[in-house]
């Protein structure tokens, strides 16, 4: 082989080199700029908007007569639930005095409203205790219990929440006692079971809530 | 005199030992009558320090229950808690109320059912002004 043709090999051999390197440069430069790209890319255009539908509530509870109840059972009416238990004793009377306030401001459109406690501690809330807790109470309010699933699930559905807290102190059995913390929002219920809103007694006023509630149904009760 | 009267009237007087500790005055004592078979309740008092100096309630307790503690009813995202007071302090001038929905005295494991138109006992003991004894009502729910 002659020098100047070595030499020409040399050359192309370098070239091959040269655009190698120049290809790969290449598709490291697409590859880091579409990466680079990709968060401005817009995704396709989204679907119309459509409004979250509101929770319905379901729920399978026993009342305080010992019967059977599921949300079923109320449709038709509206519900003003509260979750409590029974041996909060500072708070929850109080919510349920409000609550039979709020029936009386209502007048005759209460007979549409079942108002119902559900206990958040089924463990010592049993039926003849709820019995005889909301014996104090006005008549009308349902008194709900169950299994501590039947409770789970209930809660869920609604957004509430609850856990057990022990108070460092003894139960007259020598146990360990405990109190709930609980949340103590008052959810309206429509006829058809949507649970349309929460009310937090250390945020609205109880008149407030009777005046809303009551423009509420005044507003859906229209013939 | 002032204390045969006061413990003789003591609704009226509103506290029976005023006389022993004249910083601290507690009034509207109450305690609401019990609820079904519930074997917890909750008392409420008007605490008035009349002296100078800074007093605290550092215990409470009843004859009518094993145990008797000051709580506080707190709203924390939404979820109601019952908190431990350890030591309620009262400034001079000052006037602390309990009330529903706030601190109230937790009265747990009542030996017998409280009803309304009775009175139950409450010690209070205070870190100045001593042990001050009152009679609370016994009322419905409010
Ligand atoms: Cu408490």
């Amino acid at each position: 082989m002659l020098a100047a043709e070595r030499e020409g090999e040399k050359v192309m051999q370098m070239n091959r080199a040269l655009v190698l390197i120049f290809v790969v440069l290449l598709v490291a430069a697409g590859v880091a700029g579409g990466a680079l790209l990709r968060p401005v890319i817009l995704p396709p255009p989204a679907p119309v908007v459509q409004a979250a539908p509101r929770p319905v509530a379901a729920f399978t509870f026993t009342n305080q007569n010992g019967e059977a109840v599921t949300a079923e059972t109320y449709r038709g009416r509206w519900m003003l639930v509260f979750f409590g238990f029974t041996m909060c004793p500072d708070v929850c009377p109080l919510s349920l005095s409000y609550v039979g306030d709020f029936l009386k401001a209502l007048g005759p459109l209460a007979s549409r409203v079942q108002a119902a406690f559900v206990t958040v501690d089924p463990e010592r809330d049993t039926v003849p205790v709820m019995k005889a807790y909301l014996a104090n109470f006005d008549p009308s309010i349902v008194g709900l219990t169950g299994s501590s699933d039947q409770l789970a699930a209930a809660a869920k559905l609604f957004g509430v929440s609850y856990s057990e807290r022990l108070t460092g102190t003894e139960r007259p059995d020598g146990g360990p006692d405990y109190t709930m913390d609980h949340s103590t929002a008052f959810y309206l219920v429509d006829p058809e079971g949507h649970i349309l809103r929460a009310f937090a007694l250390d945020r609205d006023a109880p008149e407030d809530m009777t005046a809303e509630i009551r423009a509420v149904m005044a507003a859906k009760e229209k013939p | 005199m002032i204390r045969v009267l006061c413990a003789t009237l003591f609704f009226l007087c509103g506290t029976a030992s005023a006389a022993d500790a004249p910083g601290i005055v507690v009034t509207a004592a109450w305690v609401r009558a019990s609820l079904g078979q519930s074997p917890t309740t909750a008392a409420y008092i008007r605490v008035e320090n009349k002296g100078a100096k800074d007093d605290r309630l550092l215990s409470v307790s009843t004859p009518a229950a094993a145990m008797a503690h000051l709580h506080e009813s707190v709203s924390a995202n939404g979820m109601m808690q019952m908190n431990a007071v350890p030591a309620l302090v009262i400034k001079p001038g000052q006037t602390v109320e309990l009330t529903p929905g706030g601190m109230h005295i937790m009265v747990m494991n009542l030996k017998a059912p409280l009803r309304a138109g009775a009175t139950m006992p409450l010690v209070l003991t205070f870190e100045q002004a001593g042990e001050i004894k009152v009679e609370a009502e016994v009322r419905g729910l409010k």
